[in-house]
């Protein structure tokens, strides 16, 4: 595990100090406070116009308003960001040929692996750090319950795993960083949006399958306030499942 | 220190090495020389745990390569073929990055990277990023990679190749210096290298081994011959033909301005040679013995033999 640690601080400093990584948060900095700002304001002004109403739903609580907006645009850039974060893990030390080093080494193939995951994972947390930069900053001028926030970031938390060990099997299974970008966002919109389509074609059980697999019908949960355990063990299983894939790839390019 | 027996390894239907045998013994320098494409980066690779065999086994101080992966790993430092460089990284954060893999304890850690770069003369760069450095000073930041767990054994693959000469004799002054600390195993086609730093050579061509002996032996048994480099003015041919009409056990072959004749060491033979030639006539202007081929002779009749292409 020391091992894995080493790795995964040494991964994640090669993700975090590069000026692409400065550039990339820079942007998304700026689309998220243009959108949570413009949300905001929205709901500043039709909460307002409506004080002297009683009045219910979705658009005057400020959870759905104005953070779920925001989550799930977050959840957006992480589909698109983390595989271009973690598409060097290995891609990048076959086609230099570093690899070899972490193969000679007395290391393990799950140490290099997980070594790996910990740094792609890091430095989506640093991501997560960032967005939620934006709904913290609204805590800290109004008051209001913070339990849906809390779960959301939950599932945050979880989906960026998953990203991170889907980005991290797909950089294994290449030498070019970006065919691991570019299979890495195609897998993440296809959990995403694998329940979708389905529904309206398919058989009734089929539907059911769908939506258990599907990630944004599990991410609804988290964004509604629940943390179902299901849930958590689904989006942790998974990941688990592609971290060990990626050790799989790692280990056999010694019998190939 | 290093037990090879019965290696092989095939890519696909392509044999890469077959049938591999041989020992390293501890605090030799064994130079594992190769045209390219013979087989030597497979062998090293497999002995250092990079590649499995195909058939086979390796012994790293009795352990099996195989079986104990991690404890014999610990116990050889590897420069592969392109040095294993991360070009985010500076100097002596590579090295504490390393000896941690490498399983150094923490306290350690320290002490074995100032040993490193000082042994391979890189303490005034130990700041630097590697993208920085020239070609010579990776290479040395490759060797001392190696170096940094202490290991008890090197192996070293090319450590020279793409080097300008002065570099060349900077990584060769280096490689003898570990002449004593170390179990050394050079993998090279460059035989100078080899003449100039091993005990012993292992040559290996097409992925068997077709000569082993120590330096000196090599010399002496596969080259105990002599080389006459003749060059006539005239009548060439005619001097070809009679030569290789004398009744000597010799070979004469004949380039576009020399004859070559390659026989037995001895003067007697020479005398005879030298009368022949006079009597033909023939304006001898040049004849010149060389009595002992060196190792790059040894080297081209050895792997030409094998491959007769």
């Amino acid at each position: 595990m020391k091992l894995a640690l080493a790795i995964g601080r040494k991964e994640f400093l090669g993700i975090v100090k590069t000026p692409m990584f400065f550039s990339l948060m820079s942007v998304c900095s700026l689309m998220w406070s243009y959108n949570f700002i413009r949300s905001l304001l929205l709901f500043a002004g039709r909460s307002m116009n409506n004080m002297t109403e009683a009045v219910s739903g979705y658009e005057y609580n400020i959870h759905y308003a104005v953070f779920a907006g925001h989550l799930d645009f977050v959840n957006f850039i992480l589909v698109v960001l983390i595989p271009a974060l973690t598409m060097k893990l290995v891609a990048e030390e076959k086609k230099k040929e570093t690899l070899g080093l972490l193969l000679t080494s007395p290391v393990t193939s799950a140490e290099i692996t997980v070594g790996k995951f910990i740094g792609g994972y890091f430095s989506g947390l640093v991501v997560l750090l960032i967005s939620l930069m934006f709904p913290g900053l609204a805590l800290f001028l109004g008051d209001f319950p913070i339990g849906p926030l809390a779960s959301s970031y939950i599932g945050l938390l979880l989906v960026t795993g998953l990203y991170t060990a889907v980005g991290l099997f797909f950089s294994s299974l290449t030498e070019s960083p970006i065919v691991a970008v570019i299979l890495g966002v195609c897998a993440n919109i296809v959990f995403w949006n694998l329940g979708k389509e389905l529904q309206q074609m398919s058989s009734e059980w089929m539907v059911k399958v769908f939506e258990q697999i599907s990630l944004g019908v599990h991410f609804t949960h988290f964004l509604k306030g629940g943390v179902a355990l299901s849930s958590i063990v689904y989006l942790l299983s998974l990941t688990a499942l592609f971290v060990y894939f990626a050790e799989r790839v790692i280990e056999s390019s010694r019998w190939r | 220190m290093i037990t090879v027996k019965n290696l092989s390894k095939n890519y696909g239907e392509r044999v890469a090495i077959e049938n591999l045998n041989f020992e390293v013994k501890k605090g030799e320098v064994v130079g594992f020389l190769g045209p390219n494409g013979a087989g030597k980066s497979t062998t090293m690779k497999i002995v250092t745990g990079m590649l499995a065999a195909s058939s086979g086994q390796v012994l790293v101080d009795g352990l099996d390569t195989f079986d104990h992966p991690l404890e014999t790993k610990k116990k050889i430092g590897f420069l592969p073929e392109f040095p294993p460089l991360y070009e985010d990284m500076v100097v002596e954060d590579y090295l504490v990055y390393v000896a941690k893999l490498a399983r150094v304890p923490e306290k350690n850690i320290a002490e074995n990277v100032y040993m490193a770069l000082e042994a391979t003369s890189l303490l005034a760069v130990r700041g630097r990023y590697i993208p920085h450095l020239s070609k010579g000073f990776r290479q040395r930041v490759g060797i001392s990679q190696a170096l940094v767990s202490q290991p008890d054994i090197l192996i070293l693959d090319e450590p020279t190749v793409g080097l300008d000469p002065k570099q060349v004799s900077q990584i060769r002054e280096l490689l003898l210096s570990f002449k004593g600390k170390y179990t050394v195993v050079l993998s090279t086609h460059i035989l100078s290298e080899v003449q100039a730093t091993c005990d012993r050579a292992i040559i290996i061509d097409q992925g068997r081994i077709i000569a082993e002996d120590s330096i000196e032996n090599l010399q002496k048994n596969i080259m105990g011959k002599q080389q006459v480099f003749i060059k006539v003015l005239r009548n060439q041919d005619q001097v070809v033909a009679d030569l290789k009409k004398m009744d000597l056990n010799m070979s004469v072959n004949k380039t576009a301005d020399q004859i070559i004749v390659e026989l037995p060491s001895g003067k007697e033979d020479l005398e005879q040679i030298s009368s022949k030639i006079v009597q033909l006539n023939a304006g001898l202007v040049e004849f010149h013995v060389r009595s002992q081929m060196d190792l790059e002779q040894v080297f081209l009749q050895l792997t030409s033999k094998e491959n007769p292409s």
